[in-house]
């Protein structure tokens, strides 16, 4: 393949102690791509991408955005670079409505006196909060109670609209559907195609292959550090990369 | 797309007023037990609705209630302050120090709010930067600086206060009012218009409601704790020089149990130990509340000792309200 990849590592080797957790992995994510990220528990999978979130730091290979080498320090590098995590507990203030929550730490602050007061715009805030969840497949009743009360699905409803709002690049969700039922697995999913639907690219991991099948293009199996390979998926139905995907996870 | 498309109207939008809400706030709900309790009391007692029993209740819950001020930043913070009582007793008796060797007005002012600034740093600093649990180590600053107020005044009281810095809190030089009634006033609403509206004091909610999305926003939460602490001590060390300047004399015991009394005022008024939850407003109508509740007590001659049983069914009866409140509420 010759097509420019969005994000890429090379050699990623990361140690914790005497564990070998990744032992030289090649890694790339196409332009407007959905990729699971699959692979037994304790494969390295998390691991990978917490060096890309800047979670980590790798002991040993590069990363490179765009085409441009990079090093993340932090999470907050990896984030000016357009790659946000989604976290699986999701990182939500329980005790706040959909619009203090997308904008936390980055409130918009009101014109005149207000802007003397460092006074928050509130209307503004909620409405493009608003239009930003609106936009996602999963409905939000209303966006001025607190999120404690949403759903599983409508949390992670509220932690993607932050990522578009902000327009990311690249979204990365470490087993998003790991605590949901089949209905809001179903949604999840759906939110994923929504994200993909506004030209973001999108590294999820998931253990269940026919999800994965449902809604991602390409697979990238991983075994005891290593990447086994990648295989690319034809939608649903596609039998022989099922079997392919099945065969490499043995 | 097997996106559902869904109408959504409202959204964002807040379609008339909606007063099943509104009235289910803690902070409605508080002010009309405040007016019910009012009207019974004026029904019960030709004395309540005097313009000196009104002005003994005010006066005499202004301390308290800014006092509740920097314990429900503090609170809303996800944190916990048991020393402010002891702040109060240990600023007034450092104003009455520099009063004893001398001191002028702008210094006894100075030194009270610096001592403030100062047992803040101290709890801030154990609890954000050494990871101390805040209800242990403000347990412990607690008795320590209580123990400071009685080493620095040798267990007397202290009157050598100038008739100008008494001004300070009995005057009435804004409609008649007195000074530290306006100054409680003021205070409350700045803090609850700031905690609601500014930038920075928001910050306060969202280390409340889950410190590690805090820092993932990117906030610094070691330092806004230690800042919370700052503030509440600060506001503390005010209603110490308001005591001072008011009683005229500084008491060793001053605000003794105070800490317990304005914990469980603020969570009348809709604080939660938790964190993350209330409001300043709230906070001071729980203050007002419960400062109602003790005078009718008194008016009615009911002995003292009542009080504590009044309030303690007042906030089993508040906590009572909220479970059945958000019963069917996810959790
Ligand atoms: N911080 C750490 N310190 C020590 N060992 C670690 C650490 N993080 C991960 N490991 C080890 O690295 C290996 C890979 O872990 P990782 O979480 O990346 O696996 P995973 O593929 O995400 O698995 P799962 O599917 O169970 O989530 C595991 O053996 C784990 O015990
Ligand atoms: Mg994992």
């Amino acid at each position: 393949m010759s097509r420019q990849a969005l994000v890429e590592m090379t050699g990623i080797e990361k140690r914790f102690g005497p564990v070998e957790v990744l032992k030289g992995v090649d890694f790339e994510l196409y332009e407007n791509e959905v990729l699971a990220l699959l692979g037994d528990n304790g494969a390295g999978k998390s691991t990978l991408i917490k060096v890309l979130s800047g979670y980590y730091q790798p002991d040993a290979g590069e990363i490179s955005v765009g085409g441009e080498d990079r090093k993340f320090g932090t999470p907050q590098d990896a984030r000016e670079a357009g790659i946000e995590t989604i976290y699986q507990d999701l990182a939500l203030f329980d005790n706040l409505d959909v619009a203090a929550n997308v904008y936390a730490g980055k409130e918009i602050v009101g014109g005149g006196w207000r802007k003397l007061l460092g006074f928050v715009d509130h209307k503004t805030m909620r409405e493009t909060a608003a239009d930003a969840v609106s936009k996602m497949a999963i409905n939000i009743p209303r966006i001025d109670v607190e999120v404690s009360a949403f759903s599983g699905g409508q949390r992670q409803c509220v932690a993607l609209a932050k990522s578009i709002m902000w327009g990311r690049k690249v979204v990365i969700m470490d087993e998003p559907t790991a605590a949901l039922g089949v209905r809001e697995t179903g949604k999840v999913l759906d939110l994923i195609r929504t994200l993909k639907s506004h030209n973001l690219s999108v590294i999820v991991i998931m253990h269940n292959i026919e999800h994965v099948m449902e809604v991602a293009e390409r697979a990238i199996v991983m075994r005891s550090g290593t990447r086994r390979g990648t295989v690319d998926l034809k939608g649903p139905d596609d039998r022989e990369s099922h079997d392919k995907i099945v065969q490499m996870l043995m | 797309m097997t996106a559902t498309q869904v109408e959504r109207p409202s959204l964002g939008r807040r379609e008339g007023i909606e007063w099943k809400r509104i009235l289910l706030t803690r902070e409605m709900i508080v002010f009309v037990m405040i007016l019910l309790l009012g009207i019974a009391s004026t029904m019960i007692s030709p004395y309540f609705l005097t313009a000196a029993n009104i002005k003994n209740v005010v006066i005499g819950m202004s301390v308290e209630m800014v006092v509740a001020i920097g314990l429900t930043l503090v609170l809303i913070s996800g944190g916990i302050d048991l020393s402010v009582a002891s702040v109060v007793a240990l600023s007034a008796v450092v104003v009455a120090l520099v009063f004893d060797a001398g001191g002028s007005v702008p210094l006894a002012l100075f030194a009270g709010i610096m001592s403030g600034v100062i047992v803040g740093a101290v709890n801030g600093a154990l609890i954000a930067y050494v990871n101390l649990n805040p209800l242990i180590t403000t347990l412990g600053t607690m008795t320590i600086f209580r123990s400071a107020v009685y080493i620095l005044s040798g267990g007397y009281a202290m009157s050598s206060i100038p008739a100008s810095f008494k001004e300070i809190a009995n005057g009435t030089w804004v409609l008649g009012l007195p000074n530290l009634v306006v100054l409680t006033v003021l205070l409350v609403l700045v803090f609850h218009v700031l905690v609601a509206n500014n930038v920075w004091f928001r910050k306060f909610s969202f280390l409340g409601g889950s410190e590690m999305a805090a820092v993932r926003a990117g906030i610094n939460t070691r330092r806004l704790k230690m800042l919370g602490y700052i503030i509440c001590s600060v506001l503390a060390a005010v209603a110490g020089i308001i005591v001072v300047a008011r009683l005229g004399s500084s008491f060793p015991n001053t605000a003794q149990g105070m800490e317990l009394r304005v914990i469980t005022a603020v969570i009348v008024g809709g604080c939660s130990i938790y964190g993350g939850k209330g409001t300043i407003i709230g906070a001071a109508l729980g203050v007002l509340f419960l400062a109602l509740v003790n005078n009718i007590l008194v008016l009615n001659s009911v002995s003292v000792y009542w009080q504590g049983v009044a309030s303690g069914c007042v906030l089993i009866l508040a906590i009572l309200s909220d479970a059945i409140i958000n019963r069917g509420k996810r959790s």
